[in-house]
């Protein structure tokens, strides 16, 4: 297939509407066809990667937006919150680029809940925000092995280690260890990447 | 990675039959510790082969990074050693920044010899006068990871094995947490750019000629 149909509804929304569970299930379903569910290896291409990193993206985005909104956050941990809103809102446009340059559609934007954090207060949202940009990272590291595109792969990597940077500094201001991995960060598979971004879907 | 099947004469093989060449472990780092295990005489020619074809392009790479790595792995062991006032907090980053190089360093040395080089084991350095303060030491810290995600952002299109490339992407996350934790101590951004550039060899060994003693 060109471009898995998961591209267009946006990959989060597809895989998190879908009861069945396990990543080979939300493939076959995504999919849209009535055939044996293919490993993650198989057939996504750039533009799905692309989309995928882009869905992650927007929810990152909705979240400093909510965040920096709620007005829960200040001093130097505001600071912090706008600088990386502001990384996040250019890595969303970036990523809508190179969908349209790769003859795709970028995902839709999907509608995303955070109400569970934003209430509870700075902790709970520093806590939220530092999960998000390790996941983030290590959601762009799981696809490196299968982009095709030079380009791309480049366009990929300038990105994911900006996320990294986000989660280090983030991790520090929740006492968290500034890579939890060590020496190596982890690749994440979709299927991790979506069981953590899940609950802030509406 | 799965468990090693120890049924199978030869668990190495087995676990390669299993997953393909593409997917398993005897390039990257915790499978090659096993070293002696994971010689090349241990696996079937054709993935041999492969290997070889890869090898060239990849060892470049290797090598490179491997240039990086010691020296930062020397620069957070002579900071450890050589910087007043280097206490506390920082020093413990310090430490943890450069027991992480120290690993890299390993790793690569390991991947450089699986693919049949000889890697360096050590690099000439002089950092000058910028280990003599805290804020000196952290200045230059902050170049050097900085530097280091340029340059493996910078090669790792050039990679052809994936699990190669997949080991640089793990090492380049990290040099950026690196870089980022250093500019917060310093009460800097924490990124200068939404997107981390990249930088070929050749601008990488300008950037870091001036501390290698020649």
């Amino acid at each position: 297939m060109t471009g898995d149909p998961a591209s267009r509804r946006g990959f989060l929304k597809a895989a998190g509407g879908v009861g069945a569970g396990g990543a080979l299930g939300l493939f076959a379903v995504a999919c849209g066809e009535d055939e044996e569910p293919k490993p993650e290896t198989a057939t996504t291409n750039d533009l799905d990667i692309v989309n995928y990193a882009l869905g992650l993206e927007y929810v990152e985005h909705d979240f400093y937006r909510a965040v920096i909104g709620a007005k829960i956050l200040s001093g130097r941990d505001l600071t912090i919150a706008r600088r990386i809103e502001s990384n996040e809102a250019e890595h969303v446009k970036a990523l809508e680029a190179a969908a349209r340059n790769l003859d795709g559609e970028p995902a839709p934007r999907e509608e995303t809940d955070f109400s569970s954090v934003l209430g509870v207060g700075r902790g709970k949202v520093l806590r939220t925000a530092a999960t998000l940009e390790g996941v983030g990272a290590g959601a762009y590291l799981g696809q490196v092995r299968f982009v095709e595109s030079k380009e791309i792969l480049a366009s990929l990597l300038s990105i994911h280690s900006v996320e990294g940077r986000h989660a280090a500094v983030l991790n520090r201001l929740v006492g968290r260890p500034f890579s939890p991995a060590g020496a190596f960060a982890e690749p994440l598979s979709k299927e991790q990447v979506t069981k953590a971004i899940e609950p802030y879907l509406a | 990675m799965s468990a090693p099947d120890h049924s199978h004469a030869l668990p190495e093989l087995a676990r390669v039959e299993v997953r393909g060449i593409t997917r398993e472990a005897f390039i990257v780092r915790g499978a090659l510790a096993a070293g002696a295990a994971y010689g090349l005489a241990a696996i079937g020619p054709y993935v041999h082969g492969a290997l070889a074809q890869t090898g060239a392009a990849d060892a470049d790479v290797a090598r490179f990074a491997l240039t990086l790595e010691l020296l930062e792995s020397e620069y957070y062991e002579q900071a450890l050693k050589r910087t007043p006032g280097l206490g506390g907090d920082t020093r413990a980053v310090a430490k943890e920044i450069g027991d992480n190089e120290r690993e890299h360093v390993d790793t690569l040395q390991q991947l450089i010899t699986q693919l049949g080089g000889n890697p360096a084991r050590s690099l000439g350095v002089d950092f000058g006068d910028n280990l003599s303060s805290v804020a000196k030491f952290l200045r230059l810290a902050q170049t050097l990871e900085g530097t280091g995600v340029s340059a493996y952002n910078g090669a790792a299109p050039q990679i052809v094995s994936k699990e190669v490339l997949e080991t640089a992407g793990e090492i380049v996350q990290v040099e950026a947490r690196h870089a980022a934790v250093i500019r917060f101590i310093r009460d800097g951004e924490i990124a200068s750019s939404a997107f981390d550039e990249s930088l070929d060899m050749a601008q990488v060994q300008q950037a870091i000629k001036p501390y290698l003693r020649s």
